[in-house]
């Protein structure tokens, strides 16, 4: 298990397509901050709404550019810039990407063979696989965190920055951490399951937008029972975590729902490529 | 007897296709076993389930005399179907994972295989680069990496250039003498096939019809008339009374070739007429390889 473990994390250091991932992230998160800036102009009369083109509206209303004091950086500030990065797919549709070609390219290039049948088991490959997955999503959205906090300096200005409640940041980010863990063994899942990269990357990115939309539509027909099965899928915790004032009853929830996702995905992958043959 | 693989019905079923049906073969240890087929005959399917990459609906299998698959398949090397490689890494990284997966820790064998396998000037070429013969020698060289005692090779010199071919085939024959290292080879590239291989297994439609030692094959493939007579059985009567031959053979209904009195085959085919066979046909022929595995394969192959 070591040695593949130590083949596993040298195929992720060699991957050029995980840095570039990183990178459109962290590109991601300076546009986001450039939109908000771009708003806060608009807002403070600066720019007029409609110069060269470029309207900018939220929510499908139009910002206001009679020069409404407040900020729309401050007032959403670097929690909520986080809360976009990862609430609003932005992570998420990327790590589909990244997780995808990290496990269905060793079905697609025919190096899966190299592995099964050299004296593993195929539970031992699978696992050996998944542990890098992790540390890729991890590594994934501390570098989308760190660039967004560090972004926030220049961007809202020493003041706003120190204003920040990191005790908050702190809190969001793990459990974002935690959903994004779970989310990043539900893609593997996918992988194994379709072995093909256009397909996997298609149905990951589908579980990813349209999942909620299928929770939400549950929660409809199930609420004349009283349950609520969107409180209990990983990705609308995920949209829907709080940003302050954290609730012990969606901390206890998010933890053993994120538990129950994650055995529940490793198991069925798992169990998939043990039973599936290699082609 | 020393068996690096022994087979008892072997079967695969995909859906309701059954693509090897009951394949009992035995690979001596030493033997480069030629394992020839059509396309779609089931060679390719049947060394999956003997590298442990798919799992048979019936059958059992031994390898080097044990039962413990997980553990023997150590001793295995394979190169099925495409080489599996990484074409966005080097050749150099691409045996690296390799090494690092075998837990091998001599960090220089990366290096002392690329040497062997021709490729050390390309190590720090990206493999998606590659020519295929390129691409077929390096996947060689991953299959050989862990020193092994049995080497699984599904078509390795497909795409190759007659130069590539020659030093496939004489790695093989040096792998093979000097490290006594077994061999199980499909290709389509028959005389080539034959310039190796020690036994043939003769798989059709997922089933295996003959095993044979090089020899045999040799023998069949002997200069002979071929006659082609509507009663067999009454023409052999005839060529053992009249003409006094014992060498031959009917290869199937109707076909007899004669390996005897080849210096005057007018006097064959006078007593056959003359004895009332109705003789449709009488050549001189020397089967060459590829028509002996023809007859076998009942068609052309690779067709």
């Amino acid at each position: 298990m070591i040695n593949l473990l130590n083949a596993e994390f040298y195929k992720l250091r060699k991957s050029k397509a995980i840095y570039i991932g990183i990178l459109t992230a962290s590109i991601l998160a300076l546009l986001l901050y450039g939109s908000l800036l771009l708003v806060d102009k608009i807002n403070q009369g600066e720019i007029g709404n409609g110069t060269a083109g470029v309207t900018v509206s939220q929510v499908g209303e139009g910002v206001d550019d009679g020069g409404a004091p407040g900020s729309m950086m401050e007032e959403i500030g670097i929690v909520g810039v986080l809360q976009q990065m990862f609430g609003g797919h932005f992570v998420g549709i990327i790590a589909a990407v990244l997780v995808s070609i990290f496990v269905i390219r060793e079905f697609a290039t025919g190096a899966i063979k190299n592995l099964v049948g050299k004296g593993y088991t195929r539970t031992a490959i699978f696992f050996a696989k998944m542990v890098p997955v992790v540390v890729l999503m991890l590594v994934f959205e501390a570098v989308v965190a760190i660039v967004t906090i560090c972004m926030g300096l220049p961007f809202m200005g020493w003041e706003g920055f120190l204003a920040t409640d990191w005790g908050d940041v702190a809190a969001y980010t793990g459990f974002q951490f935690l959903f994004g863990v779970v989310v990043a063994v539900i893609y593997m899942l996918v992988g194994e399951l379709t072995r093909n990269l256009a397909a996997g990357i298609s149905v990951s990115i589908g579980v990813l937008l349209f999942s909620t939309t299928l929770t939400a539509g549950l929660d409809l027909v199930f609420h004349g029972m009283g349950f609520q099965p969107s409180k209990y899928w990983v990705l609308d915790l995920m949209s829907s975590c709080p940003t302050t004032d954290f609730p012990s009853e969606f901390t206890l929830r998010g933890v053993l729902v994120s538990a129950v996702w994650f055995v529940a995905a490793a198991a069925l992958g798992a169990l998939h490529f043990t039973k599936a043959d290699v082609k | 007897m020393d068996y690096a693989l022994r087979t008892d019905g072997i079967t695969k079923i995909y859906g309701k296709h059954t693509v090897v049906d009951h394949v009992s073969m035995h690979v001596k240890k030493g033997d480069i076993y030629g394992f020839i087929g059509k396309n779609g005959a089931g060679k390719t399917t049947f060394m999956r389930i003997v590298a442990g990459l798919a799992v048979p609906a019936a059958g059992s299998m031994e390898l080097f005399g044990s039962g413990d698959l997980e553990r023997q398949r150590q001793r295995l090397g394979t190169l099925i179907e495409q080489p599996g490689l990484y074409g966005t890494m080097t050749a150099r990284d691409n045996l690296e994972v390799v090494r690092r997966s075998l837990g091998i820790a001599r960090k220089q064998a990366v290096d002392e295989m690329l040497e062997f396998v021709g490729l050390s000037q390309a190590g720090e070429k990206k493999v998606k680069n590659f020519s295929l013969g390129m691409k077929q020698r390096l996947g060689i060289g991953i299959a050989l990496f862990r020193s092994p005692d049995f080497l699984i090779l599904d078509e390795p010199i497909n795409g190759l250039d007659p130069e590539g071919i020659k030093e496939v085939r004489d790695l093989l024959s040096k792998l093979n003498k000097e490290k006594q290292i077994t061999i199980l080879i499909s290709s389509h590239i028959l005389g080539e096939l034959s310039k190796i291989a020690t036994k043939y297994g003769i798989i059709k439609e997922g089933a295996l019809i003959e095993e044979f030692a090089a020899e045999e094959l040799k023998s069949r493939c002997k200069r002979c008339v071929k006659l082609v007579v509507d009663d067999a059985q009454r023409a052999v009567t005839i060529l053992e009374e009249k003409c006094h031959i014992l060498q031959y053979d009917v290869p199937k209904e109707g076909v007899i070739r004669v390996f005897d009195g080849l210096d005057h085959p007018w006097v064959i085919n006078r007593e056959l007429v003359e004895g009332g066979i109705q003789l449709k046909e009488s050549y001189l022929a020397g089967q060459d390889l590829e028509g002996s595995f023809m007859d076998l394969l009942g068609g052309a192959p690779n067709d």
